[in-house]
């Protein structure tokens, strides 16, 4: 036998494991609050409290900025995400809020207009990008967490380039939610670029390049009080990601 | 609309059926395609010569598993269209990593068997590293897409990919189906 028979023995495994490992992820009592921008964990980090709050721009509380840092590149901001009372959530969402012991917190949907009806029609939730409709290939994940963010996340392929989306959604009880990226590496190089969404709200794009990679680019935008974050895992300019922000 | 109700309509030859599939198994096939051809054009072909396969197929056939047997059909079409695609290369490469240089199997033992050994051993792993090995080596999904999916980092997908690799060798090797 040979890698090629290898390969073909894999088009002969017991059909329930296939189905199975194609079912929704199901998990208890998980609080997956920061957990959903694990893919993007190289680059965008939930950092620690501690740090004044210093400028503001598109309402975000920059604690830490210095792109020009020797050695690595360092910014950090607090977003001011709308606190949505659980009455405006979807029943559904508001049935795992309010349960005192949640036993599934976390579902996948394969199209966008699911996760609205999840998530509720009194949540304002931007319409899908066009330029990214019918572009994810790993449904949209959400996770409800009881007191905290209602987050969703999912990977889109366009042009041959994987993007990683993640919206939070702020709830009651939200303490506060912090973005950012910490880059320990003296090759690199982070250019900040404002700019505004289609919609007209204020996005910030972060472009890192240098170092043995192509680079990436992350963009961060409130629209409505809710969080939208996109990082493109190979780009060595911004012009996608623009591309994506005129269409929200 | 259940797996049943389709393949009854596809017995019936109902003029619905193929829509009634693409509704209810379109984002699952697409989803395959596209992670092994990277082309939206040619995933939509491969789609739809799988609806094709499946109308032809059904009736006499009425499999047990029709979402692994439909996602399979897609699968070998995609395989089928896509064999010098680097990123199947890939694919192959890492997987084939269970299998060094220089190593062959005893008996001829057909990739059929092979199979029904590799889902007996991944029968015996906890079910989030089934899934991940899954994704990664039957869906094609990227590593990142597995990550995202299971709620884990890139490099401890990696990480559990790695290592179900090596056991999935000396599975195979225990089992007397390899050996150096």
């Amino acid at each position: 036998m040979n890698r090629e028979t290898m390969w073909e023995a894999m088009e002969h495994l017991a059909p329930d494991l296939i189905e199975a490992a194609d079912q929704p992820a199901v998990t208890k009592h998980r609080r997956l609050r920061g957990k959903t921008l694990l893919i993007a964990a190289a680059a965008c980090l939930v950092l620690a409290v501690g740090v004044v709050a210093a400028d503001a721009l598109f309402g975000f509380h920059f604690l830490a900025d210095d792109l020009a840092y020797s050695g690595g590149h360092e910014y950090s901001f607090e977003a001011d995400l709308t606190r949505f009372p659980v009455e405006q959530f979807s029943e559904e969402v508001q049935n795992i809020m309010e349960a005192p012991d949640p036993v599934q917190d976390r579902f996948v949907f394969d199209t966008w207009d699911e996760v609205l009806n999840f998530i509720g029609g009194d949540i304002p939730l931007a319409p899908e990008s066009n330029a990214l409709a019918d572009a994810t290939n790993t449904g949209f994940h959400v996770s409800v967490s009881k007191d905290a963010t209602t987050n969703i996340s999912t990977m889109y392929t366009l042009d041959g380039h994987d993007i990683i989306f993640n919206a939070h959604i702020g709830g009651e009880e939200l303490d506060s939610f912090r973005v950012g990226s910490v880059f320990p590496d003296e090759n690199l190089s982070t250019q900040r670029i404002e700019t505004t969404t289609g919609s007209g709200a204020g996005a910030l794009i972060h472009l890192t390049t240098g170092g043995d990679s192509n680079g990436h680019c992350t963009s961060s935008f409130l629209r409505e009080g809710i969080f939208y974050g996109f990082f493109i895992t190979d780009a060595s300019d911004t012009a996608l990601m623009e591309e994506i922000l005129a269409s929200f | 609309m259940t797996s049943d109700t389709l393949i009854n309509l596809l017995e019936q030859r109902a003029g619905q059926a193929l829509g009634e599939l693409d509704a209810a198994y379109g984002v699952y096939c697409r989803s395959i395609a596209r992670n092994i051809l990277k082309n939206e054009e040619d995933a939509e072909e491969c789609v739809s010569d799988a609806y094709l396969a499946v109308w032809n197929a059904i009736p006499p056939a009425r499999p047990e598993h029709f979402k692994a047997w439909l996602g399979t059909i897609v699968r070998n079409g995609a395989l089928r269209r896509k064999r010098q695609n680097s990123a199947v290369d890939t694919l192959r490469e890492e997987l084939s990593e269970a299998l060094p240089d220089r190593q062959t199997v005893v008996g001829q033992c057909e990739a059929k068997a092979l199979g029904e050994a590799i889902s007996a051993f991944l029968r015996s792993q906890q079910p989030d590293v089934r899934t991940a090995f899954l994704r990664r080596y039957w869906y094609a999904d990227s590593v990142e897409a597995v990550a995202l999916r299971l709620g884990w980092s890139v490099s401890k997908t990696k990480s559990a990919l790695f290592r179900a690799r090596k056991k999935l060798k000396d599975h195979l090797i225990k089992e007397e189906l390899w050996h150096e």
